[in-house]
């Protein structure tokens, strides 16, 4: 008798809490419809509270840059916020500066839609898109570097400038591995407008070079966004110079393309640098261009050529390479693109040439 | 030692898997206060500070990186390049630092020793004592490490 | 004095001060020593713990006198009692996340921590065996959440104070809040005998 009293009273009591606390979650986390006013009424939505900023544009197909995933890690998806977001979050405060907090910029990543809200969005991330596409060839170009071919699926067309990048999500593989977001500079022609071109180079430890590396098969589909970035040609004088190495020729390799095939009758030096011969790619496809095109010069430099290279070319460091080639500024601009010390050293070799700030591009991740 | 909740997101992010794919702590499993205080003391204890350290290895990389990817000698006994990548990666301190992905490669001829170092470990270093969980890559025994980098005898 | 009449004011008085149940019973410190660092997030804390104290113990007051007593299932009240706690956190956990999300994330993993807060525990089982009747439970558990809040709020405070100072190698972290914590209890001792309750 007092084993099914116990039994009786203790699930009662469990019962009944339970119940209160089914209504209490029904009617605290139910936040109701919210609208979000983008750009002071220029585009309201209206969406489910209870959800991230981030999130719930993304669902209403406005993009706003982020690498990951909206974990407070990355600090790439800042807004200007108006009004109807809650107080700053501490995992929030380590990246935005006071000046920032004073601006009303918060990251969207943090905000959990509650009530109505309103943000300022920039214009250009209205051009940004999520595209599904498939795998359609994935080319090995040296010992760390592969090009990626991807079909474009949904939607299947897409309008970029060359020299912008996309943004490319991991699919969690093996154990632990979370999907992240990391961005690669398109590779192929803007008038290829049905794929996307990309060349990855393998990151030692890297979470989303060993995934495309290692996993990516061809027919595999992935997600990506863009394009985004301000690294595009400015069609403002007759010479350009073009410094990559690394992957860093990808957005180079799209805009001497671009504009050869948009008939600019432009003068052009493209400098690459590498280490060895084994490091050397798309060495065939530029020195055919060369012959093709005669205001088109290509000149690969070789830091430690290997005696079984047999090199011929230019040898040295890029920058003194680049050196013995520009002697000054006039009528040119220059587009780099490569790892962050290769890119500070050539940025100060030209500087010594003459050049500003104002002529010199290049993106800077 | 029960940590707070903000060393408790940290650790999170140090995880494998998080941020690169091995995480930062190896296969150490104490706490990461612990690893940080355990590490303090051994760093003490040889009778530096984790700025000297950290200053010391931006040193070494500095000059590495003139050789952009070449190994450049320094004061005879040291051997030096770096591997550089595009891209940056988070500092799992959650402090808004973001690294370039650029590895040293740090050679003492005398020693016969070689040690890896990326810029992010410079930074995590120097401002949160912090030099990777046991079993790491990226880790170098703090009971050693201001030896090596020639700091102490 | 009569243990069993004792004034619902006396009790009140009493559990903030003579038997705080941080300072003179020293329950409750696991998230007391942990959250005390910064001192906005230790008073939020406070408010949450003394919240989940005063509707607990009414309501295990009921339970207990209605249903448990009735029913002669008086070793069910540990299970019981945890229950309801373990509810009325999951409850406060939902509001802070809707109301006050900036301290729910300050709190994180110690806001369900609560549930397993030995003073929660402890003073539904202190209003058992001292036997009170309502209004004495309600003052005995409206005073024992003060004192709790009072004692986070000063030992935060207090940290807070000399978070800036160097301490010798060893005590920084847990070994000053244990030794500011004694001090704070040694100088509480001072009130004990201006009410007796226990």
């Amino acid at each position: 008798m007092t084993i099914l009293f116990t039994i009786l009273s203790i699930s009662a009591i469990s019962t009944v809490l339970s119940v209160f606390i089914v209504i209490a979650e029904r009617f605290l986390n139910d936040y109701g419809e919210c609208s979000i006013d983008i750009n002071d009424g220029t585009r309201t939505i209206k969406v489910k509270g209870g959800d991230t900023l981030l999130s719930s544009l993304a669902a209403n197909s406005i993009f706003i840059p982020s690498a990951c995933g909206g974990k407070a890690t990355c600090g790439l998806c800042k807004l200007v916020v108006t009004g109807g977001a809650d107080e700053l979050l501490p995992t929030e405060e380590p990246y935005l500066s006071d000046d920032e907090r004073r601006s009303g910029i918060r990251l969207s990543c943090q905000i959990k839609v509650k009530r109505n809200i309103s943000i300022v969005v920039p214009e250009e991330f209205f051009s940004i898109k999520e595209y599904k596409a498939k795998v359609e060839r994935i080319t090995d170009m040296t010992y760390d570097i592969k090009e990626f071919r991807f079909k474009l699926t949904d939607p299947r067309e897409i309008d970029f400038k060359a020299g912008q990048y996309m943004q490319i999500k991991t699919k969690p593989y093996d154990k632990g591995q979370e999907s992240v977001s990391r961005a690669y500079s398109i590779s192929s022609v803007p008038s290829d407008k049905n794929a996307v071109e990309l060349i990855v180079r393998r990151v030692p430890g890297g979470i989303c070079t060993t995934y495309m590396h290692e996993y990516l098969k061809t027919g595999d589909e992935v997600i990506l966004s863009g394009p985004y970035g301000e690294f595009y040609i400015r069609d403002d004088v007759s010479k350009y110079v073009f410094i990559a190495g690394g992957s860093g020729l990808a957005p180079i390799k799209s805009m001497i393309f671009d504009m050869i095939e948009k008939g600019m009758d432009k003068e052009m030096l493209f400098f690459f640098g590498a280490g060895s011969r084994k490091d050397l790619y798309y060495f065939d496809l530029f020195k055919d261009l060369e012959k093709k095109y005669d205001k088109f010069r290509y000149i690969p430099a070789l830091s430690k050529p290997e005696p079984e290279d047999e090199w011929e070319g230019e040898t040295g460091l890029i920058t003194d390479v680049v050196s013995r080639y520009i002697e000054d500024e006039k009528n040119k601009h220059a587009y780099l693109c490569g790892s962050p010390g290769m890119l500070d050293a050539c940025i100060r070799v030209l500087e010594d040439k003459g050049f500003t700030r104002q002529i010199v591009f290049f993106d800077k991740f | 030692m029960k940590q707070s909740p903000s060393m408790e997101r940290i650790q999170e992010k140090m995880q494998p898997g998080r941020l690169t794919i091995k995480g930062f702590l190896g296969d150490d499993d104490r706490k990461l206060a612990d690893i940080i205080y355990e590490d303090h003391g051994n760093i003490t204890a040889a009778g530096v500070t984790n700025e000297e350290i950290a200053d010391r290895m931006q040193h070494f990389t500095d000059i590495a990186a003139k050789g952009l990817g070449s190994p450049v000698k320094t004061e005879d006994i040291y051997i030096v390049s770096v591997d550089d990548h595009r891209g940056t990666i988070p500092c799992p301190f959650s402090d808004n630092f973001n690294a370039g992905k650029r590895n040293t490669r740090f050679e003492n001829i005398s020693l016969g020793i070689t040690i890896y170092w990326s810029d992010l470990n410079i930074h995590m270093i120097k401002e949160h004592g912090f030099y990777e969980g046991k079993g790491s890559f990226f880790r170098i025994d703090t009971k050693d490490i201001a030896m090596i980098l020639g700091l102490t005898k | 004095m009569d243990i069993k009449n004792i004034s619902p004011f006396v009790i009140f008085f009493a559990s903030i001060f003579t038997s705080n149940m941080i300072l003179s019973n020293f329950l409750g410190m696991c998230s007391y020593i942990s959250v005390s660092a910064e001192y906005k997030t230790a008073s939020g804390l406070g408010k949450a713990v003394s919240f989940v104290i005063v509707m607990t113990t009414v309501i295990n007051y009921f339970i207990y006198n209605y249903l448990i007593l009735p029913l002669g299932l008086e070793y069910l009240r540990y299970i019981v009692f945890i229950i309801v706690i373990a509810a009325v956190v999951q409850i406060i956990e939902m509001v802070l996340d809707r109301y006050f999300s900036n301290l729910y994330s300050k709190l994180g993993i110690f806001l369900p921590l609560i549930t397993v807060n030995c003073a929660i525990l402890g003073i539904s089982l202190f209003m058992v065996i001292r036997e009170y009747n309502l209004i004495q439970t309600t003052a005995f558990a409206i005073g024992s959440g003060l004192g709790w809040w009072l004692a986070i709020d000063a030992l935060a405070a207090i940290r807070e104070r000399i978070a800036k100072n160097k301490l010798p190698r060893g005590l920084e972290g847990p070994g000053i809040t244990f030794i500011i914590t004694g001090i704070m209890a040694l100088a509480f001792i001072g009130f004990s005998g201006i009410f007796i309750i226990q």
